[in-house]
């Protein structure tokens, strides 16, 4: 897997850049999806405690097409963590529990 | 203490079981479809969707196997068209959104303008006898209500104003405009359409369905049950005030999108959003309920609009068979300034497409146990009084347009 370099204080999540700063949110619910809870928790544990620096830094970051390379990939990885929490914090598995079958279920218009 | 129901205040609701063969009779659907979808007016979409002249999308109706062009012409009028063109009916516009200064068929080349008008006919001279002053796009019904554009297929329908009806000035004022991000999911479901819409309009499921995703926060404290705190019916549209919890824990993640989220992040899963900032029509939150939590909006027949403090979000049923319904979600937020708001609104995204895929599971399950005769009624709770309503107002539509008891 190529590297996704990350901002400066955030070089520690670099292993779990490349897996999971993924840019759209089919390509993240699909990772969601191919995962194992073990994967999904070991990422959850390493991102979270992070949260609240990675979001206060990001904040400063206006959310248009000139954000770098870096933000780009930080704001990514958050993303990845924001489709995976309530696997964590909900359902103790990768899919809702008693949920209707995620591959279903078409996303035909992603936030912007 | 003698329990007061809220079913009370709607005296012409029966209180007794409800036979469930509208959910699934074939030749109920058929009638609904001539007496209800042919004549009512339907969402297509948003002003917002298209802000520029010659901006359009294309909404398609399943229900008539339909296509419809929604452009904004350069007189700023929004119009809708049929997708047809008027040589062999080939699709004019092939792509779901876009900007154009004609309407040109990539079959044969005829082009129209943005009202529709055939303004060419490549090698026109080969054709016997056209006028091509009757041969426009064929134009359908639209109106405009707080920015939803509505179409309806009956040109001698009341005007939309009529048919919203009181329902029209209460919502008004919402600032419904500045939800421009949009995100939309959407399934195929083996259930009726009005089981669709049943299952986001009672809150009585919500501590037993929601145990893992929203329970606590539209359930708990002195309302385990999740009591609405109001029902409103304005003719056939009606409101479930649903009530929220103020003493809700957020969970680790929902914490820091709350802190983070600020205009662009509300959700409806935590009371998050300025209320006290937001001026709210009178029907929005109609009781004025300290513990407002979302209003569940039935726009007969098939628009639920979902209003939340600081977002909103659609759903829309539209029905392909008795057992069989193209179901779309559509969600409405201000746009994220920074990439911590974009997260936060991911994050609400997810919970609310989760929380509904608890509510779409159970649909299948329900069709097929009244399809096989197993289930024959149903039996509401006093808090399941928008599923009654549904029943009764459904029935008098077909009842009103055949002119018989059915």
């Amino acid at each position: 897997m190529t590297t996704k370099i990350l901002p400066h204080g955030f070089e520690d999540l670099s292993p779990f850049a490349a897996r999971w700063a993924l840019g759209t949110t089919a390509e993240r619910a699909r990772e969601r999806h191919n995962s194992s809870m073990d994967e999904i928790r070991a990422f959850y544990d390493a991102v979270f405690p992070k949260s609240s620096t990675a979001l206060e830094y990001l904040n400063k970051v206006p959310y248009d097409g000139a954000m770098n390379v870096a933000d780009r990939n930080l704001m990514n990885l958050y993303l990845s963590l924001a489709e995976i929490t309530t696997a964590v914090e909900w359902y103790g598995q990768p899919a809702v529990v008693d949920g209707y079958e995620p591959s279903l279920v078409r996303m035909p218009v992603e936030l912007p | 203490m003698q329990r007061e129901y809220i079913t009370d205040k709607f005296p012409n609701l029966s209180k007794g079981p409800v036979d469930v063969s509208m959910y699934h009779d074939p030749e109920f659907y058929e009638r609904e479809k001539e007496a209800i979808f042919s004549s009512s007016w339907l969402m297509a979409g948003r002003v917002e969707q298209i802000p520029n002249n010659g901006d359009y999308f294309v909404r398609t109706v399943p229900t008539f196997r339909m296509s419809l062009i929604v452009i904004r012409g350069k007189d700023n009028q929004i119009r809708i068209f049929q997708n047809a063109c008027r040589h062999r009916g080939n699709a004019i516009c092939l792509e779901k959104q876009g900007n154009t200064p004609a309407l040109v068929c990539k079959f044969h080349g005829w082009a129209y303008d943005l009202t529709g008008r055939l303004k060419a006919i490549p090698d026109a001279g080969g054709m016997f006898d056209l006028d091509k002053s009757s041969l426009g796009l064929v134009e359908v019904r639209s109106a405009v209500w707080n920015g939803f554009i509505f179409f309806n297929l009956d040109e001698d329908a009341p005007s939309l104003e009529q048919y919203l009806g009181d329902i029209g000035p209460a919502l008004t004022g919402y600032p419904f405009d500045t939800g421009t991000s949009r995100f939309q999911i959407a399934c195929s479901l083996n259930s009726n359409w009005k089981a669709v819409i049943d299952s986001f309009s009672e809150t009585y499921h919500v501590p037993t369905l929601h145990r893992y995703s929203i329970a606590e926060t539209l359930a708990g404290g002195n309302n385990k049950f999740g009591h609405l705190v109001d029902a409103v019916h304005y003719g056939y549209h009606r409101t479930a005030s649903v009530w929220g919890n103020n003493d809700y824990q957020p969970k680790p993640f929902q914490k820091i999108a709350y802190e983070f989220g600020g205009d662009a992040g509300a959700s409806i899963t935590g009371g998050q959003g300025d209320t006290a900032r937001l001026t709210l029509p009178r029907g929005v939150n109609p009781s004025r309920s300290s513990n407002w939590g979302i209003d569940v909006n039935v726009i007969f027949p098939n628009l639920v609009i979902v209003i939340g403090p600081g977002s909103y979000f659609c759903h829309q049923m539209w029905p392909v068979g008795a057992g069989k319904t193209e179901w779309e979600m559509t969600g409405f937020w201000q746009p994220a300034q920074t990439a911590a708001q974009r997260i936060v609104q991911e994050y609400f995204m997810v919970e609310l497409r989760d929380t509904v895929m608890e509510d779409l599971n159970t649909l299948e399950r329900l069709q097929c146990n009244i399809e096989n005769g197993v289930v024959k009624e149903y039996l509401y709770h006093d808090h399941e009084v928008a599923l009654r309503f549904h029943h009764h107002v459904v029935r008098e539509a077909v009842e009103r347009f055949s002119g018989a008891p059915v």
